[in-house]
């Protein structure tokens, strides 16, 4: 309590949410002061029950092993609010509806068997996914809104692998393809210069001016996306003492619509305000590399003690875009409702296009030796990750939405040489030593 | 060997794939085509009926209901606050070309020029507005109990203004100002329209100054500043304590667009930018009169006059009318109508050294006859028979009954600049009428 005897339950931001309001988290609770041990701002519960039976069968006939596998399940959430929220007074106490959904899929392995040493494997499989609890409500805090469109993530993955395992060489080469569709994102942010309307009330007085600058929750509705790409693994000896292991991953998982966005506010009258569409389709889905490659050389001695190193190469890591940088919204003046005059068509390529992170290669190397002392078993390795110490590396970020519009002032941000609103980045940590000790008995 | 064999067939099958995935387009994101969507329906009405939908005294609220009709008119930008000047409020008229009436919103918004820029063709939807006349001019803008006219607040600007598209952009015109002078601007038609006033300059007593002054701790004020014409008509430029950049009144002439605008009864123009003042002219000219006769002197030898009768007995002498008192004057009514044909010339008048040159008179005339005629002559021989007269063609009292002085208007002598000219009133009467012409305040001014 920082000294004080009591704090007033009463939102700060009243007066900017909804002029007039009352600013009480709970307009049934007319104790205002609130004292430790009570609670304040808000007070709800989340329910969710799961349901999910998975029968499988395998058999196998001639060079084939099957395994098919189904899935059945059932799940049902709702949000339960001990609080009537003075913005919601509608929908922010009691229990809410229940979402309800139905869950099926399938699940197969189909293995065949060329010789003992070279074998194809097939995995497949289709099922649907309900939403996560965290994606229904939209506001649980406040109150029972669900972001709208939600439904079932359809999944559709499937890989094919040939695999060869002789005493000299392992491989596996695997192409795979997975498809999402109906997906829900939804993110939290402060956001400055959204059109949100603040009432419904269609008469203007001078003294309804309200600024649009507010902390948001955006739901991207039916999101589709695809992963795909082919692997390649080999281990190969050159000599019993001296392997080569090789893998490489060529990926291109993409996003494969243009989702409708949707934004909540408090500041908003309406549950939700629709923004329309929001360009991404043919981007990248950020986060990961998409090509990877690594190369390696491993001695092992006979007298129980070894040494390799591997070479690393990552490549094609992008920044999940924003949905709000790349919408129709974004380069049309509120005032106007025309888009903004200073931008052009060059710019908005250049603005919305996606952030490409730096490729980078690493070099790790590692050392150890074992020994057997009757029955216990000695194990000592190091190994030195990163040797060159290579530290511009990215390995994620994303991009911060906060002038929801290309207007200049995004404009001058956005090319300044000390930009507010930067995308944030997190770096790679530079070399890393590890030394490892095992004992096993 | 089976192992090499399938070692060779799997390298194969990774090359394939590998080829594979290479032709796969890697950057297949296209940037979305700017679109453009006009926020409001077709116009309902012109900017003109709009205004006419004002009352004559008080304001007009449009009707916002669900069954209320809309009232949709499109206008064209010619404010700017880039610069400064217009806080708050957009002007605009109702054509991009020879306007016919204008308008400005009030908003309560700074920066408007970054979506509607000067020429921008922006479309109103005035329901749930408010109309009527503040400060003498015709104001748009929102329900306000403390204003008769509110501002617009920022976040629901949306609903009531738009810009409208050409393409996949708004719609930006070149918008051309009518070029009036400083007689004809001050008129309630223009106000909020845009106007060129061409060859003027601040007047002597602001050349070197800032546009703005500053008061006692140095902070720039709003400030009217003047321009003047040749002939001496002034106006008034009024700046915001806020525009910039600073600018300095040159010691130059030259052309100055701005808004018209008026505040209660006072009319005063606006800048939009520095560079709506063209002056890189010369200063004006200073006028000099050459010639001026007010007949004061009661005589016609001060100023050497001819008088010279060809037909009648009556003929020009000085009359104890004038503007002010005496004047010349000629009446060929003795007891009758009589034939007359009488000249007043004047003394030789130098136009050397001129870059311009006009010349002037007042009429006042009494009763039916023939109209007095006036005739410039650069070789005066002395017989108004045998010299080559030019008629000229000014402003004449058309009244029949003495009811004031009529200025001929300025008369233009430049094609007589560095010659030396005669100025003629020729009176003619017949038996059947003869009128009474009385002269006045006979100038001839040049500049140098």
């Amino acid at each position: 309590m920082l000294g004080a005897d009591y704090v007033l339950g009463v939102d700060p931001f009243a007066q900017s949410n909804r002029q007039g309001s009352s600013g009480l988290y709970n307009v049934n609770d007319t104790n205002l002061a609130k004292h430790v041990g009570d609670r304040i701002n808000y007070n709800y519960i989340l329910r969710r029950q799961d349901v999910k039976v998975n029968p499988g069968f395998k058999f196998s006939t001639g060079n084939f092993d099957v395994f098919v596998s189904g899935l059945f399940g059932y799940s049902t959430s709702n949000r339960e609010g001990l609080y009537q929220h003075y913005l919601y007074p509608n929908n922010s106490l009691g229990q809410s509806k229940d979402f309800n959904y139905w869950n099926y899929g399938l699940k197969s392995q189909i293995v065949y068997r060329l010789n003992g040493r070279n074998f194809f494997v097939y995995n497949g499989a289709y099922f649907t996914q309900a939403p996560f609890l965290e994606d229904i409500f939209i506001n649980p805090r406040n109150n029972a809104y669900s972001a709208p469109g939600i439904k079932n993530a359809k999944v559709n993955a499937n890989d094919l692998s040939y695999v060869m395992s002789t005493p000299r060489i392992k491989l596996r080469v695997t192409g795979y393809l997975v498809d999402t569709e109906d997906d829900t994102n939804v993110q939290r942010f402060f956001a400055d210069g959204l059109t949100l309307a603040t009432s419904n009330n269609d008469e203007t007085t001078a003294s309804g001016d309200q600024t649009a600058s507010a902390f948001v929750v955006q739901t991207m509705s039916n999101v589709n996306k695809r992963n795909m790409g082919a692997e390649l693994g080999v281990d190969y000896k050159i000599f019993p003492t001296l392997s080569f292991q090789g893998v490489a991953n060529w990926g291109d998982y993409t996003y494969r619509n243009n989702p409708t966005v949707y934004f909540a506010s408090d500041v908003v009258a309406a549950p939700y305000v629709d923004y329309g569409k929001t360009n991404i389709k043919g981007m990248k889905v950020g986060g990961t590399p998409q090509k990877a490659f690594s190369a390696g050389l491993r001695y092992s001695d006979p007298h129980y003690w070894w040494v390799g190193a591997s070479w690393n190469y990552l490549d094609d890591n992008n920044l999940d875009p924003n949905a709000i940088t790349r919408s129709d919204q974004w380069y049309t003046s509120n005032a106007s409702g025309t888009p903004i005059t200073t931008l052009d068509q060059e710019k908005i390529d250049y603005y919305m296009s996606q952030k490409k992170l730096p490729s980078s290669s690493f070099i790790n190397a590692n050392v150890g030796k074992s020994w057997i002392f009757g029955k216990y078993y000695l194990l000592i390795s190091a190994s030195v990750n990163n040797i060159l110490d290579n530290t511009k590396y990215i390995t994620g970020g994303f991009e911060q939405i906060r002038n929801t519009k290309g207007n200049v002032d995004f404009e001058n941000d956005f090319n300044s040489r000390t930009p507010n609103f930067a995308p944030k980045y997190w770096y790679t940590q530079g070399r890393s030593y590890f030394v490892n000790l095992q004992v096993r008995f | 060997m089976n192992i090499k064999k399938y070692f060779k067939m799997s390298l194969g099958a990774a090359m394939l794939v590998a080829t594979q995935v290479s032709c796969i387009q890697d950057d297949n994101w296209d940037a979305p085509e700017i679109v453009c969507n006009n926020r409001f329906d077709a116009p309902t009405n012109t900017m003109a009926e709009v205004i006419a939908m004002a009352p004559a005294s008080g304001t007009k609220i449009f009707p916002n209901l669900p069954e209320s009709a809309p009232v949709i008119f499109d206008g064209y930008v010619v404010s700017s606050d880039q610069s400064g000047n217009f806080y708050k409020t957009i002007s605009f008229q109702d054509k991009p070309v020879n306007p016919t009436v204008g308008l400005q919103i009030e908003i309560d918004n700074s920066g408007n020029f970054a979506d509607f820029p000067v020429g921008a063709h922006i479309r109103i939807k005035a329901n749930g507005l408010v109309l009527g006349k503040d400060a003498g001019v015709m104001k748009l803008g929102a329900v306000d109990p403390n204003f008769a006219i509110g501002r617009v607040p920022r976040s629901v600007i949306g609903r009531f203004m738009s810009g409208v598209c050409n393409g996949n952009g708004l719609e930006i015109v070149e918008l051309v100002p009518q070029v009036l002078t400083l007689d004809q601007i001050s008129n309630d038609k223009y106000i909020n329209t845009l106007v060129t006033v061409k060859d003027v300059q601040f007047v002597d007593s602001e050349v070197g100054k800032n546009l703005m002054d500053v008061d006692a701790s140095n902070t720039s004020i709003d400030t009217d500043r003047h321009i003047e014409n040749l002939a001496g008509k002034t106006a008034v430029v009024r700046t915001d304590g806020f525009f910039k950049p600073a600018f300095k009144i040159p010691n130059k002439s030259g052309d100055i667009t701005f808004v018209v605008s008026k505040y209660n009864n006072a009319y005063q123009n606006v800048i939009r930018a520095s560079g709506d003042i063209n002056f890189t002219k010369e200063r004006l000219p200073k006028p000099a009169t050459v010639f001026e006769e007010t007949f004061t002197s009661n005589n016609f030898t001060t100023n050497n006059w001819s008088l010279v009768s060809v037909t009648g007995a009556e003929s020009w002498y000085i009359a104890a009318f004038g503007n002010p008192r005496p004047c010349a004057a000629m009446n060929g009514f003795n007891g009758g109508n009589k034939a007359n044909e009488d000249w007043l010339i004047s003394k030789s008048i130098s136009l050397a050294n001129s870059k311009t040159a006009t010349f002037s008179f007042e009429t006042d005339r009494g009763f039916a006859g023939n109209e007095l005629e006036v005739y410039v002559t650069e070789n005066y021989t002395g017989n108004v028979g045998t010299t080559t007269w030019t008629k000229l063609n000014p402003i004449l009292d058309t009244t029949t009954a003495f009811n004031g002085f009529v200025n001929s208007g300025p008369i233009d002598f430049t094609p007589y600049i560095g010659k030396n000219v005669n100025v003629a009133f020729k009176y003619t009467s017949t038996t059947s009428a003869a009128a009474t012409w009385e002269i006045d305040n006979v100038k001839v001014i040049v500049t140098r």
